[in-house]
């Protein structure tokens, strides 16, 4: 595009006013400060993008009342065409004309603009000295800004655009957030569903309420009939409870009536007819009963009469009266006894006082004497005198014996004196003996013979003195036992047989000692002597020995001697022993006799023998008394025996005035037996009577018979037992006919209140008033349950009916689906609204990068291309701002420097060439104008040139507008591109 | 005498489904718009029972198995009791919404209501005074998608029955618009010999042959901003020789669209003055929901909607508008700016040229992933079609430029 004439009507100082710029494509436009270049400028803009109202009119002429004018353009697409604005038409709207004479709107402007608004234009197409400060700040972010800034509106502008969006979208949502409206509404969603989950829930229990209802209905229904059935049998059972009296009485005369015969045979008026036959009996049985009377009273008569006479033992009386002469003969008798008696017991003293061994007649009655004692006793007497002798004799040798060894204990103890020592005379031996052994044993041999022939003497002795024993003890054992044989006593027999042992044992013992003696005798005798002693010595010890030889041969003399009467002692002490044993024994057998006998004791046994004889006739008249006394007592016991008879027959009959004596006793007896005869005549005449009357008796008896059989025929006909019977079957007969009748009344009393059926099973099983009663209690019960089942089964139906009938009308499900589906809408709503915003944030992100991407690397090609033809090479490279840091270049030297680094020459060249570069860039296919307001203002002269060079390279491309006021450039133009506002434009003051 | 049936046919109720594209609506309005699938319901019940039809056809999507209310089936339940208690018949299948095995209540119809219960075409018969006047035919979607072509299932039977009708729920093959279920030709409907096709599944209401009828009666409540305008139920009288159809509008609100143009308005104010003068003429019936376009060849409108203040503007109308019994309520605003300086060509080597050359090429999936991926809300979110992507995208660019450009 190009502008090739501008026609001002009236814009600020300008009015009126035509420039040209349609010669050249690149324009200087020279003017002085307060010229009017930037008025210009704006003007320019005015036509092509418009002002708003404020802005046009603060343009509006002072001197014109014409605000507007014409901009003629050359447009590549569609020719040359002319726009025009006027402030007050068309509220400052273009209206274009083009070649073809057609006029377009403002619209059509715009899009001829391809959309650039003025602020864009601006940006691009225009810069100005005052920009050139601000690049050595630029960042990378500054860069984007200037980038985008000149695209559009600058990258603030989109990052506030972004934020905002930001804001927006978390505004809507945040994926974890909880205020945002749509996660508010989701929660409100989530809460929703839930609840509608519940509600389906619930609406899905409306087939378990609707069964329930239905089995509920059928359980009301079936207890309902229950109900009615159970009242139906309490109504019956409260009526059988009502007709139970009448039912119990209607039971009781049924009961009755069967007790009652199921038919009653009865005379016709029996009754009467019974009066009438017992009104006949009556004096019958009077005339009976006085017959009955008088022949008892005879009958009691006898029997008192009868009954005395039983009461008397008249064959015990008269037994009595005939013993009574016998008991006078026995009274007579006992007396003659008793004298008897008294003649001998004086005779018995007398005869015990003479015998004065103080024995009495009551011992006599004990006293015993048995048929041998009198032998034993005399036996007894025999032995004592026996004894007696024998000690005496015993004695006597005794002494004899005693003085015979004390002469001989004598003798002994001289030659004890006289005897050698044993040690002297073992000398005196040795010496004889080797001497005098030869000699010694002729000696000894003669010394045996000497002493066998002493000892035949000794024996023959010694036999004669045993023989001699034997012979006495035999003698005496004869003579005691012929004593013995003659006394008949024991004890002497014994004395006999003990002497004839007692001079056995002494024979046997003399004969013992001799032979003891005989083989002493031949065993002594050798001895020897072998001692060699000299003559002398030997004859001197011989003599010693043989002086003491003989003392000894003397003392051994004497020693047997001595034996011999120690024997004959010890024989006679024996016999003393012997002797003294027996006469023991029989003092023993006295003293045995005495403590049997005690009268004994006082009597030398000497005398016993005779005491016996003594004895034996008192005893005898002793036992002739006991005899007289026993015969005595058995008269006595036949008088008292009479006695006791009488007196027991009294006592039995018990008699009034009962005689005592034994006498009157027996005329009472006799009396008596008088009297029982009396009284059996009386007995035999009454029983006349009594025939008598019995016949009588019998008469009457027919008569009343005949009555009575009448009477029974009519009780039989009744089939009574008696005439109570026949009463009671009367009675029977009319009770029956009674209660049939009150039956019947009862059965019809309740014939409307029961079918038969119910009658009679009532009838049959009549109920207990108890067991009604408790089966209606039962009843009650039952019902009462029932109801009470039926009540809450209604309850729960009807609750469940309300309940179910609130699903079937309940509108919460409804409505929270409803509710649900609109929040869900919401939702979509907002969730579309979140996607627009969202969308919209992204694509601006998205765009943002790509136009950054696209644009930076041509801007800084082209600003390295006019910054190296700036700096005449100095500097071959430009870097964009990367992060922090600021722009780079690259000097020739290849060392970089940051844009502080820089000079401030430099860097503004290298302001220049990035607007230059930016321009160029971004109008490619744009093809705007360019207008630029004295940009170099701080150029050297050489640096001037260099960018009126380059402005003259882009001019070939894109119309440039210069404005300056520096007369230094415009030297450098050539004329035909210059235009001097002053000179040429009269200037109009305000 | 002449036999003759005359019946309503009506599909794809949708009871109870929630509206789309409504959101921040006050409470009565709320109310008001939640109930509107069941007043239409009851106008249709009001409607059979005015005109004594003989029986009503319901050709699916009664209720929405995956929004299933209660209350959806509750009302049916009540106006099918209604429509006994003056001895109309109703014959009903089920379609891609509300198929059977996805039911989960219970509910018992009344015996004047004739299921077809399972994906085998039956047929029912209707009586009139011991007349057989028509045969029934018609499937049930046991599955969520029937895709088989169910058509050739379809025969005539029992040919002295002067009437035979055939209920269809599903698409024409061709149509791609909606998911194709128990697809058909036209063609092969034709051949049929069918005296009705009461067809279902389909929003738009339409006719597509007149002989015989086959007919599409759209569903009877508009629910979003693309079913605009009257709906309702087709009024069909059969007699021999004869076919009459008459549509009965039933919505309780109409959805609407409105262009206004605000190129002379230079301030906000001037734009509001416009709007309601415009609304005013609407002189509508029924509540309106509308979706107004604001045209201006003036660049302002952009500004205004950047800062918001169109919408705040619209929020005024629509709190002095709702208050009217026939409210209006301007549910969505689109802008659309014809100045020419908008589009003026930005394509140069500056900033903003390189913003429009970038907008050509730009995806913002990619940045709109932390929302739509997001763990909580991509339950949700619905993904951005492509249209709506350019949308953003344009609105995006508007607003770069918008704040670019500004003072």
């Amino acid at each position: 595009m190009k502008i090739l004439q501008a026609t001002i009507y009236g814009f600020g100082k300008w009015v009126d006013y035509d420039i040209d710029f349609s010669k050249t494509s690149f324009i200087t436009i020279y003017g002085e400060n307060e010229s009017g270049k930037t008025t210009l400028q704006n003007f320019i803009r005015f036509m092509l993008f418009g002002l708003p109202p404020k802005q046009r009119k603060f343009y509006q002429p002072k001197t014109s009342n014409k605000m507007g004018g014409q901009l003629t353009v050359h447009d590549h697409d569609v020719g040359t065409y002319t726009i025009e604005r006027l402030s007050d038409t068309r509220n400052g709207g273009a209206l274009c004309f083009t070649a073809d004479g057609s006029e377009h709107d403002e619209v059509w402007l715009q899009e001829r603009l391809h959309g650039i608004d003025e602020k864009t234009y601006q940006a691009i197409f225009s810069f100005s000295a005052t920009d050139l400060n601000r690049i050595q700040d630029i960042k990378e972010e500054d860069v984007s800004e200037v980038l985008l800034g000149i695209g559009l509106t600058g990258s603030t502008r989109i990052h506030a655009i972004e934020k905002k969006l930001d804001q927006r979208i978390s505004d809507y949502f945040k994926p974890y957030g909880k205020n945002p409206v749509i996660n508010q509404q989701l929660t409100k969603l989530t809460q929703l569903h839930k609840q509608l989950t519940e509600m389906k829930r619930e609406d899905a229990s409306y087939r378990e309420k609707k069964n329930t209802i239905l089995s509920l209905e059928e359980g009301i229904d079936s207890v309902t009939q229950e109900i009615k059935e159970q009242k139906k049998k309490q109504y019956l059972l409260e009526k059988i409870l009502q007709a139970l009296p009448q039912v119990e009485e209607h039971s009781r005369h049924q009961n009755r009536l069967t007790e009652l015969p199921d038919t009653i045979s009865f005379p016709e008026k029996g009754i009467d007819r019974l009066e009438a036959l017992k009104d006949r009996l009556y004096p019958l049985k009077s005339d009976l009963k006085g017959i009955e009377n008088s022949k008892a009273r005879y009958i009691q008569e006898q029997q008192v009469l009868t009954s005395k006479n039983n009461q008397f033992a008249i064959g015990e009386a008269v037994k009595l009266f005939t013993d009574h002469s016998r008991y006078q003969n026995q009274i007579q008798e006992q007396l003659n006894i008793q004298e008897q008696v008294n003649k001998l017991n004086e005779e018995i003293t007398t005869k015990l006082n003479e015998l004065n061994i103080g024995i009495q007649m009551k011992e006599l009655l004990d006293l015993h004497l048995p048929f041998h004692l009198e032998k034993e006793w005399n036996d007894l007497k025999n032995e004592v005198e026996k004894q007696k002798t024998e000690m005496e004799t015993n004695k006597e040798n005794k002494h004899l014996q005693e003085a015979k060894q004390a002469l001989i204990e004598q003798e002994l103890q001289d030659i004890q004196v006289n005897l050698l020592s044993s040690d002297k005379r073992k000398e005196l031996e040795e010496v004889l003996d080797s001497y005098k052994e030869n000699k010694l044993l002729l000696a000894l041999q003669k010394e045996t013979v000497e002493k066998q022939a002493k000892w035949k003497k000794t024996k023959r002795q010694t036999n004669k003195r045993i023989g001699f024993v034997l012979g006495f003890s035999v003698v005496i054992s004869i003579l005691f036992g012929m004593l013995a044989f003659l006394s008949d006593n024991l004890i002497l027999l014994n004395i006999t047989v003990l002497s004839i042992l007692i001079g056995a044992a002494q024979w046997v013992n003399g004969k013992k000692s001799i032979q003891n003696m005989e083989a002493m005798l031949t065993n002594t005798g050798e001895s020897h002597a072998k001692t060699l002693i000299t003559e002398n010595d030997r004859n001197k010890a011989e003599e010693l020995l043989l002086m003491d030889q003989e003392l000894k041969r003397e003392q051994d003399l004497l020693l047997d001697k001595l034996r011999d009467s120690d024997l004959q002692l010890n024989q006679l002490n024996e016999q003393k022993m012997l002797i003294e044993k027996r006469d023991r024994d029989i003092q023993q057998k006295i003293s045995s006799h005495q403590n049997m006998y005690s009268f004994l004791a006082n009597i030398d046994v000497i005398y016993w023998p005779e005491l016996y004889l003594s004895l034996k006739t008192i005893l005898q008249d002793v036992k002739r008394v006991g005899e007289l006394k026993m015969l005595e007592t058995e008269i006595q016991k036949h008088i008292e025996n009479f006695k006791e008879r009488v007196s027991a027959f009294f006592q039995k009959y018990d008699f009034e005035n009962s005689p005592k004596t034994l006498q009157t006793r027996l005329e009472r007896i006799e009396l008596e037996i008088e009297a029982f005869r009396v009284r059996e005549k009386q007995i035999e005449q009454i029983s006349v009577m009594l025939r008598e009357l019995d016949k009588e008796l019998d008469e009457r008896r027919i008569q009343f018979e005949t009555v009575n059989k009448e009477i029974s025929l009519l009780l039989d006909f009744a089939n009574a037992t008696d005439e109570e019977d026949f009463y009671q079957k009367s009675k029977q007969l009319t009770e029956k006919e009674d209660l049939i009748y009150r039956c019947e009344k009862i059965k019809e009393q309740f014939s409307s209140f029961f079918t038969v059926e119910e009658w009679d099973q009532l009838i049959n099983q009549p109920p207990k008033l108890s067991s009604i009663e408790i089966e209606l209690s039962e009843l009650d019960k039952v019902v009462l349950e029932l109801e009470e089942s039926l009540e809450s089964k209604r309850q729960r139906l009807a609750q469940i009916t309300i309940e179910f009938q609130r699903l079937e009308t309940s509108e919460m499900y409804s409505v929270t689906l409803h509710q649900f589906q609109m929040e869900q809408e919401k939702l979509m709503r907002q969730a579309r609204e979140w996607a627009i915003q969202k969308t919209a944030r992204e694509l601006l992100t998205e765009t943002k990068g790509n136009f950054r991407d696209k644009y930076l690397s041509k801007v800084l090609e082209q600003t390295t291309h006019f910054f190296q033809l700036l700096t005449e090479n100095a500097y071959i490279h430009v870097y964009p701002p990367a992060e922090e840091k600021p722009f780079i270049v690259e000097r020739k030297d290849r060392i970089r420097f940051t844009v502080q680094e820089l000079s401030q020459g430099t860097i503004n060249q290298l302001y220049v060439s990035l607007r230059l570069a930016i321009s160029t860039v971004m109008s490619e296919n744009l093809h705007m104008p360019f207008i630029i307001d004295d940009a170099f203002v701080h150029f050297d002269v050489e640096r001037n040139d260099r960018v009126i060079q380059i402005l003259e390279q882009i001019a070939s491309r894109h119309q440039i507008l210069f404005f300056t006021c520096r007369q230094d450039i415009i030297s450098q133009i050539s004329d035909k591109n210059l235009l001097r506002l002053t000179k040429v434009v009269p200037l109009v003051e305000n | 005498m002449e036999k003759k049936i005359s019946f309503i046919h009506a599909a794809d109720l949708h009871l109870d489904s929630p509206f789309k594209g409504l959101s921040d609506v006050e409470e009565t309005l709320f109310q008001e718009i939640r109930q509107s699938t069941f007043t239409a319901l009851n106008n249709l019940v009001a409607a059979a029972i005015k005109r004594k039809v003989d029986f009503i056809l319901l050709v699916g999507d009664l209720f929405d198995n995956e929004k299933q209310s209660l209350k959806a089936q509750i009302s049916l339940r009540n106006a099918f009791q209604e429509l006994q208690r003056h001895q109309i018949e109703v014959y009903l299948s089920y379609g891609n919404h509300d198929f059977i095995d996805g039911n989960i209540y219970p509910i018992t119809y009344p015996d004047n209501v004739h299921i077809f219960s399972d994906e085998q075409v039956q047929s029912y018969l209707y009586t009139k005074e011991n007349t057989s006047l028509a045969k029934i035919y018609g499937f049930s979607y046991e599955r969520r998608a029937v895709t088989e072509r169910k058509i050739e299932e379809y025969e005539k039977e029992d040919t002295d029955t002067p009437f035979h009708i055939a209920m269809l729920h599903g698409s024409i093959e061709s149509n791609t618009e909606h998911d194709t279920y128990a697809p058909f030709k036209l063609g092969e409907l034709v051949e049929k010999d069918m005296d009705y096709w009461a067809l279902g599944h389909i929003h738009g209401r339409e006719v597509l042959k007149e002989k015989p009828m086959i007919v599409y009666p759209g569903n009877i409540q508009g629910r979003n901003r693309k079913e605009i305008g009257a709906k309702g139920c087709y009024y069909v009288e059969l007699s021999e020789g004869k076919q009459t159809i008459e549509f009965i509008s039933l919505h309780a609100i109409e959805f609407q669209r409105a262009t206004i143009d605000l190129s002379e308005c230079e301030t906000i104010h001037q734009v509001e003055r416009a709007i309601i003068n415009q609304l005013r003429e609407l002189n509508n019936f029924v509540p309106q929901l509308l979706d107004v376009t604001l045209i201006s060849n003036h660049h302002n409108i952009i500004e205004w909607k950047n800062e918001h203040l169109l919408e705040e503007m619209i929020e005024i109308i629509n709190e002095s508008f709702t208050q009217q019994k026939n409210w209006i309520y301007v549910f969505r605003c689109t802008v659309k700016n014809t100045s020419p300086s908008s589009e003026i060509s930005l394509k140069g080597e500056h900033f903003l040229g390189e913003l429009t050359t970038k907008l050509e090429h730009f995806s913002p999936i990619d940045y709109l992933d932390e929302l739509f991926q997001h763990k909580d809300a991509r339950k949700y979110l619905e993904m951005l079609t492509k249209e709506d992507e350019e949308m953003v995208k344009k609105e995006a660019y508007e607003l770069v430029i918008h704040e670019l450009m500004k003072e």
